[in-house]
């Protein structure tokens, strides 16, 4: 059985990407810094930790995957994941490198939990995973990478409870997949935020902050909440915390915070929490 | 306005606030619709109009804040809403590639009729009229493609679905709320 070390759920932003880049090389805008500050501790956790592997329960957003055929729970076998070019360019960093001997076993196990996945022999990846990536890892990349990507694009999206279900499966996917792997699971999702309509700019930092103090202990309460309810009053786009369920299921219910940070930059709460497997 | 050729500018990458101050002089979102009136009069977290309620101590954090998912407040994006408008996302997918945007930038006209445009599709193209496209049954995320075509960014587009002036619109972003999901079900 693989080893599951803990979690991290963790927000996406293009602007976090960009400002990463733009502070790297120019020096960090004053309320990046606070973001950049403020996800060292989960580098240094991620170094301490040293995971051979990290699964990544994700969301494309149109960069990848187009509206031909969508899928609702897709998952990455192929052994090199590219960077995907989202109209402006790559960013400086190659791309990531998968593990097919690691991905298939769980494929196989969460298949056969009931998880009717879309297996991509080739997968890019958007700032789903490269606007935080450089915060916490850089290259060449320690780790090799398990990505499952989300419908949050198209409703009806996967309820909460689905997303709960995946992070169960996923959890006996590891620990019964035969292998010694060291494994971080880690969701992505933007906190609050809505970038359509007359709401746009929402953003609600109360709201946030509950979600990152609840999800070690309250999953379940937080599951319950039902995702309109979410959207409405932390914008629609916050339906992609649902996602983060994912990554605390498949941990323990006895796994601790190590460390949680929370900031708004921009149009989008930038929220983290590691998770250690106790 | 004529479409720019070359490449896309990043504008949506950039954050909204970095020139901007942190907070709105009238102390709010000037345009999130409000879903109460107080008794004395204009929601006095409205800034906008007549109403006169720009005061600089107005609470920056809001539970004022209309709730509704319908249009205008938001384009929820539906499989019913990807089917009817299937061809417009498809179009508006296909600006990630560089060869489309030049298209675009020379030949708009027969770029959009290759992709079997309905003739209001096209009359919303043409007048960058991108609530339209969005209220159309395009996703918000192809929609900025095009946006970003013609050099507007996503935050443009925001603009332009609250109808307000993108100077203005800058200045009050982001637009705080502090609402919990319970208090909408201790509501209802």
């Amino acid at each position: 059985m693989s080893r599951i070390l803990g979690g991290i759920g963790i927000a996406h932003t293009p602007s976090m990407g960009y400002e990463y880049d733009k502070g790297a090389r120019d020096g960090f805008d004053p309320k990046w810094r606070l973001w950049h500050d403020g996800t060292q501790p989960v580098r240094q956790w991620l170094r301490d930790r040293a995971p051979s592997h990290v699964v990544i329960v994700y969301n494309d957003h149109m960069n990848y995957f187009d509206l031909k055929t969508y899928p609702t729970f897709a998952i990455g076998m192929a052994a090199h994941f590219p960077q995907a070019d989202e109209g402006y360019g790559l960013r400086p960093f190659p791309g990531l490198d998968g593990d097919p001997d690691f991905a298939w076993p769980i494929a196989r196990a969460l298949v056969g939990d009931g998880f009717d996945l879309t297996f991509c022999q080739e997968l890019e990846l958007d700032h789903g995973v490269y606007s935080w990536l450089p915060y916490l890892l850089s290259p060449p990349w320690p780790v090799k990478v398990l990505p499952i990507a989300v419908n949050m694009l198209m409703h009806p999206v996967p309820t909460p409870q689905r997303l709960r279900a995946l992070g169960q499966s996923l959890r006996r996917a590891l620990l019964g997949d035969g292998a010694t792997h060291d494994v971080v699971v880690l969701a992505t999702g933007g906190m609050s935020h809505q970038i359509h309509g007359t709401r746009f700019g929402l953003t609600n930092e109360k709201w946030d902050r509950y979600f990152l103090d609840t999800i070690e202990q309250g999953l379940d309460e937080l599951v319950a909440i039902p995702m309109e309810r979410i959207m409405q009053v932390a914008g629609t786009e916050a339906a992609e915390l649902s996602m983060w369920y994912a990554m605390r299921a498949a941990l323990a219910p006895s796994a601790r915070t190590h460390y949680s940070f929370y900031t708004l930059p921009a149009v989008t709460g930038c929220g983290v929490v590691a998770l250690d497997e106790v | 306005m004529r479409p720019r050729p070359g490449p896309p500018r990043q504008p949506h990458l950039e954050g909204p606030s970095r020139d901007t101050p942190e907070v709105h002089p009238c102390g709010s979102a000037a345009h999130i619709p409000v879903r109460r009136r107080s008794r004395e009069g204009p929601s006095r977290y409205g800034c906008r109009g007549s109403s006169g309620a720009s005061t600089l101590s107005a609470p920056v954090v809001t539970k004022d804040v209309d709730v509704s998912l319908e249009a205008p407040n938001a384009y929820v994006f539906t499989g019913e809403a990807c089917t009817r408008a299937y061809k417009l996302n498809r179009f508006a997918f296909d600006f990630k590639y560089p060869r489309v945007r030049e298209r675009f930038a020379s030949e708009p006209e027969a770029l959009m009729t290759e992709y079997e445009l309905t003739e209001r599709e096209k009359a919303l193209v043409r007048a960058r009229d991108w609530t339209g496209l969005v209220a159309s049954g395009g996703h918000h995320f192809n929609v900025i493609k095009i946006a970003a075509a013609v050099g507007e960014s996503h935050l443009h587009v925001g603009a332009h679905m609250c109808k307000v002036d993108w100077d203005e619109f800058k200045r009050t972003l982001p637009r705080p709320v502090e609402l919990m999901p319970q208090e909408l079900e201790d509501q209802r």
